[in-house]
């Protein structure tokens, strides 16, 4: 690092630290030099000696001053005389003044009355030149009042030509509703028509259905007493059982009618005899199920059966 | 003789020596000056770096894991971050050499010491410029007054009737010399004993550290 590097920016600071410095320290000193060089100098009294010739030369001095002052006096008052006489002259001048203004004034006023008169009669000609206006007026009143009527007629006569076209419009406008009016009622019947079909169509299916849910409960009912005769020919009696027991079993199917579950939900109180019933219904599987697949989802994914054997 | 008393015209009017003496006085201002702006800035820089490391030193955090921080940071350690460092070296070092606890210590405060010492030294640098010039400036000026006295009066001695007009205007020009001496001393005297008062408590600062760090170490070697 060479020293410049080191203090470089510090040098800099430091030497204009320096001119601010002094430039302020010698616009002071100037500022102080002017004041010093303006002051006034205190005034000088000089005194000096007197004699006897120098105060008459004073006396005959002052006389001659009083002299010189009557002499500036009577000057001054001639001066004012003077000033009087001008006064006078200036007063006389504007009498005559005011004299020749009035002659003027005078003057005017004769030519104002001439003006008056001309005035007047250009007043007449306009008010004669108003009722020839007025006339005139008239006149295009009259034309306008004639025109209107004109137009009044052309205005009735147009007005029928429209009346009859309006007429002639409303027929064809009638004939036109009649028209739509007709086609809507075949459109109606139409639409009755198709109405009824779809209510026909519709009773037929639920007719159809109902039949179909007769077939589905009559059929549900032969595949459970299938059911019941396959288990309860599955069935081993156990020896200690007595007859005229009775119990409900919940099964769970495959759609193949295999058995994946069975067990007694409702037992009969001899807990062999149920057993005895779950292995029976286990033995019988596949169950003889129905091929439709709607009707097993619906009644004998699980269903549940009363076992019941003679 | 001029009448004239601006500064500028006495100053250029002025004899050769005192023109001299006063070029002197003034180059020393400036110098000290920028001796007085560097280490304003110097002595803050310090300040802040000392404050920052004894903070992170005092967090709790290990010891290596510090050195390895300072040691990668891009700035160039200084003050007591550098005392920190060699410390901690030549500590480490004697410690793979595996000699007794006692040595480890010893080494590392002597290494420590001098470290410190390195450093004091440099913020002590160009102090001594600041009170020589603080000492010396007033007598300096002084002597251009003299001189400029001196040679008025002399000019005094041709002239047969004295006034005060012969004489003033040599005398001004030669207190300038002496004003300016002042004006260099003043700021320099403050300033040296300014900065030295500070050098002082950043010295007690890092043998306060010395300690303490000494101590840890003892700590660290003997568990």
């Amino acid at each position: 690092m060479t020293v410049f590097q080191k203090f470089g920016v510090y040098f800099i600071l430091a030497f204009t630290l320096h001119l601010m410095i002094f430039g302020a320290f010698g616009i002071n000193l100037a500022d102080e030099q002017e004041l010093i060089k303006q002051k006034p100098l205190p005034e000088i009294i000089k005194a000096s000696i007197l004699d006897d010739g120098k105060i008459q030369q004073e006396a005959t001095r002052l006389k001659q001053q009083a002299k010189n002052k009557k002499i500036a006096q009577n000057k001054q008052q001639q001066q004012l005389e003077n000033n009087r006489k001008k006064e006078q002259q200036l007063l006389q001048q504007a009498k005559k003044k005011r004299i020749k203004e009035e002659k003027r004034a005078e003057q005017l006023a004769v030519k104002r009355k001439q003006q008056a008169v001309k005035e007047n009669k250009r007043l007449a000609e306009v008010k004669k030149q108003k009722v020839l206006e007025a006339a005139r007026l008239a006149k295009i009143k009259q034309q306008k009042t004639a025109e209107k009527k004109r137009l009044d007629n052309l205005k009735k006569a147009n007005d029928k030509k429209r009346e009859l076209a309006r007429k002639a419009e409303e027929k064809t406008r009638e004939l036109v509703r009649q028209a739509e009016q007709k086609r809507q009622q075949v459109l109606v019947a139409k639409q009755q028509q198709e109405a009824a079909d779809k209510a026909a169509q519709l009773r037929q299916q639920q007719q159809a259905r109902v039949a179909q849910i007769a077939q589905n409960k009559k059929t549900t009912i032969s595949v459970t007493a299938a059911i019941q005769q396959r288990v309860n020919s599955r069935w081993i009696r156990p020896l200690s059982s007595v007859k005229g027991l009775r119990c409900t079993i919940r099964v769970k199917l495959l759609p193949s009618g295999d058995v994946m579950d069975a067990h007694v939900i409702k037992g009969s109180g001899d807990s062999i005899f149920d057993k005895s019933a779950e292995n029976a219904v286990r033995k019988a599987s596949p169950l003889p199920v129905p091929k439709s697949r709607a009707l097993f989802s619906q009644h004998f994914r699980t269903f549940t059966f009363n076992f019941n054997p003679k | 003789m001029s009448n004239d008393l601006s500064v500028f015209h006495l100053i250029i009017n002025a004899s050769f020596v005192v023109q001299f003496v006063m070029f002197i006085l003034l180059a020393a201002s400036v110098i000290s000056w920028t001796f007085i702006f560097y280490k304003r800035k110097e002595f803050r820089q310090t300040l802040e770096v000392t404050e920052e490391f004894e903070q992170e030193f005092w967090s709790g955090q290990d010891l290596s894991e510090l050195y390895k921080k300072i040691t990668e940071s891009e700035f160039e350690s200084e003050g007591i971050e550098k005392i920190f460092l060699d410390g901690y070296k030549e500590f480490s070092r004697m410690q793979q050499k595996e000699a007794s606890p006692v040595i480890q210590v010893e080494s590392a405060q002597r290494v420590m010491n001098i470290a410190m010492t390195r450093e004091l030294d440099r913020l002590e640098e160009t102090l001594p410029f600041l009170a020589s010039v603080g000492s010396t400036s007033p007598y300096i000026g002084l002597f251009g007054t003299v001189w400029g006295i001196m040679n008025s009066f002399r000019a005094l001695g041709d002239v047969k009737q004295a006034t005060l007009a012969h004489v003033a205007p040599g005398i001004a020009e030669a207190l300038i010399a002496t004003a300016i001496g002042l004006f260099a001393a003043i700021p320099a005297v403050v300033s040296y004993n300014y900065f030295s008062t500070r050098l002082d408590k950043v010295a007690g600062r890092y043998e306060l550290f010395v300690d303490e760090f000494v101590v840890l170490l003892q700590r660290q070697a003997h568990s």
